[in-house]
């Protein structure tokens, strides 16, 4: 299978790549990038071409959009114009006007849509969810995940479309929905600029109902300092009527302290890679035609209450989330 | 502290429940005090019994006629003004947190000048040493989680107890209030189920912009002991504490396994210590040749004052409230 990289903006396009290149049954075919420059670059890390857009879409199967938030619509349009399968980095758009119209186009074009949701491939997180049975009826959710702050387009509102709250309440979300199977109704945001020196938001809490009436609330704030041990982390415990599950998707790690590097600690994580299964499971999907893990319609969905805690967080109350029709 | 050779402080205790033992066994650790005197609408002479030097009374007057120096009230939450109230002003009391069950009782009770609040909190050694840490603190997350309290019937009463943000979660308020300065708003997420089983988790809104996240959870199966969790971050900084993680010493015997951190005397030796020094105070400074007496001389203030308890009743009171409207809440704005 042929599979091209359109955008190298978002910092996990190494990680794909990297997989992707590794996997034996597809060819990294090359990469697009409306930033020469930075496609170049990674052209030349990854030892693959940088192309023309629409050469590279003529050439391959599938591709993965790894661009700014705001750019994905312009990049996933252009994948189902070409016939071409499409993986999106989250969120899948920093509106629900966007979302529904990629989800539109490319259910026109008969291409598949996926947005990358890594945490559903967590080797914890699938522990939890085989566990919830145990748990009896669910009544509380709460979930974390936090990060050290990005840089680059991650801090312009306009490419971006926000800060932590655009970045980093999708994927806890997407968890939670595939583990429950429940909606969220409504969201109460406290957020603010507390710790960098930006103009988005760097604390992102959320107090949010699932449909089913149990609650869940959310940290998603860029809270861990530069020089923390790790990238972030990401979990939740999750309460019901007859146990408590709790689970920690980068638990599985030991740390090293090493005076010659830099930093001197890490962490190292020895788990199941999920990037790697997320984007095993795109191929698979589509060498058998059918919906990856995290489809368009749960990416729309996703940015539907995005756009809910960016009200609320403007009123100061709780926002009931409007979600398209379908 | 040297011992001085004054008389240790002799404390009247109310009540015989859960905290009262807790309380009893916290004096040994307190040098200059001791349990005289013990009140109970029944069971304080079996109690007393187990109190080296102390006697069982079957009610307050005659614990008041034992002439302690102090008074430490550790009955259910709905009985705390009707007991501090029945203590002549003069004499020093140390209430258990809450303050009261209602804003009227907590507003009561909150000049009264010779009272100290029991926000053991403010006593833990991790939690105090982290205030060091604290001033920019942008976002914090608390965890106060456990199984529902079973040792008596009143905390499943949430007309009785407040339930879990008024009983539990008050604890974190108070501790946020002292740290972080005024809360703004809260927004409440509570569920309850089963014999007085909750869990919440209540969103602040500090004046100073800070935002925290408070879990409160009387929720957990038998088997997850109680713990307690604190994270906060500020710029370029994170603060992370873990009651669980790591632990200091444990235990591993056929009749169970024991984990905990000590750190020295417990937080609640500490507070009492604290209630001691200030009865000392308060009474004024012992002169070996003079029987103790109770002085009007105004000592220094409480560690831990009425009027700051009763602004951690408002906040709890805000949350019950924000709860049951599902909307945010200011705690200025709960009604007496």
């Amino acid at each position: 299978m042929r599979v091209g990289v359109l955008s190298a903006a978002h910092l996990h396009v190494a990680a794909y790549a990297t997989h992707l290149a590794a996997f034996e049954d597809v060819t990294l075919t090359g990469v697009a990038d409306d930033d020469p420059d930075r496609g170049r670059a990674f052209a030349d890390d990854f030892d693959v071409p940088y192309r023309d857009a629409d050469d590279l879409l003529a050439d391959v199967d599938a591709a993965v959009v790894c661009a700014a938030n705001a750019d994905h619509r312009a990049w996933v349009k252009r994948a189902a114009d070409a016939g071409v399968d499409v993986l999106s980095e989250k969120p899948l758009a920093t509106t629900t006007t966007d979302a529904v119209a990629m989800a539109d186009r490319c259910r026109a074009a008969g291409v598949i849509l996926g947005v990358a949701m890594p945490l559903r491939f967590s080797p914890p997180a699938r522990r939890a969810r085989d566990a919830l049975a145990d748990l009896g009826d669910l009544q509380f959710v709460v979930g974390w995940n936090r990060g050290s702050i990005p840089d680059g387009w991650f801090l312009d509102p306009e490419a971006a479309g926000g800060g932590a709250v655009q970045d980093h309440t999708v994927h806890l979300l997407d968890l939670v929905r595939w583990l429950t199977g429940e909606e969220v109704r409504e969201v109460y945001a406290e957020t603010a600029t507390g710790m960098h020196d930006v103009a988005v938001e760097d604390v992102n809490v959320l107090s949010m109902e699932l449909t089913d009436g149990s609650a869940f609330t959310l940290d998603g704030s860029w809270s861990k300092p530069d020089g923390w041990h790790t990238w972030g982390d990401a979990g939740a415990e999750l309460v019901g009527t007859e146990g408590v599950v709790e689970f920690e998707h980068t638990a599985p790690a030991f740390r090293l302290t090493h005076d010659d590097a830099d930093p001197t600690q890490q962490t190292v994580g020895y788990g199941a890679d999920a990037n790697e299964r997320l984007v095993r499971d795109f191929v698979d999907a589509v060498r058998e035609g059918r919906a990856p893990e995290t489809t368009a319609a749960d990416g729309v969905r996703e940015v539907a209450v995005v756009e809910a805690a960016y009200e609320s967080a403007a009123r100061a109350e709780p926002v009931a989330v409007e979600y398209p029709e379908e | 502290m040297p011992d001085t050779g004054d008389p240790p402080t002799r404390i009247g205790l109310v009540g015989t429940g859960f905290i009262a033992e807790a309380h009893a066994a916290a004096y040994d650790a307190v040098d200059r005090a001791e349990v005289v005197a013990v009140t109970a609408p029944s069971g304080a002479a079996e109690f007393a019994a187990g109190v080296p030097g102390a006697a069982g009374y079957d009610d307050l007057g005659e614990l008041l006629a034992a002439d302690v120096d102090a008074v430490d009230v550790c009955v259910p939450t709905p009985a705390h003004r009707e007991v501090v109230e029945a203590v002549p002003d003069d004499l020093p009391v140390l209430c258990e947190k809450p303050l009261a069950r209602s804003l009227a009782d907590a507003r009561a009770l909150a000049d009264r000048e010779r009272l100290m609040v029991g926000h053991v909190v403010r006593f833990s050694p991790a939690y105090r040493r982290a205030r060091d840490h604290l001033d920019d603190a942008a976002v914090v997350r608390t965890r106060r989680i456990g199984p529902m309290p079973d040792w008596a019937d009143w905390y499943a009463d949430p007309s009785r107890s407040g339930g879990v943000l008024l009983d539990l979660a008050i604890h974190d308020f108070d501790y946020l209030r002292w740290t972080l300065g005024p809360v703004e708003r809260v927004f409440v997420r509570r569920r309850r189920w089963g014999d007085g089983e909750a869990h919440a988790v209540t969103t602040l809104r500090h004046e100073s912009g800070a935002v925290a996240h408070v879990e409160a959870s009387w929720a957990q199966p038998g088997s997850r002991a109680f713990t307690t969790s604190f994270e906060a971050a500020g710029p370029g900084t994170l603060l992370e504490y873990d009651a669980e993680d790591p632990t200091g010493f444990r235990r591993y015997c056929e009749d169970g396994a024991t984990r905990e951190t000590p750190a020295g005397r417990s937080a609640m030796a500490r507070q009492l210590a604290a209630f001691v020094d200030w009865v000392e105070w308060e009474v004024g400074e012992a002169d070996l040749r003079m029987p103790r007496r109770r002085s009007r001389h105004a000592g220094g203030s409480p560690p831990v004052s009425g009027a700051e308890a009763l602004a951690a009743v408002r906040v709890s009171l805000a949350a019950i409230e924000s709860a049951e409207r599902g909307d945010p809440v200011a705690p200025g704005e709960v009604a007496p």
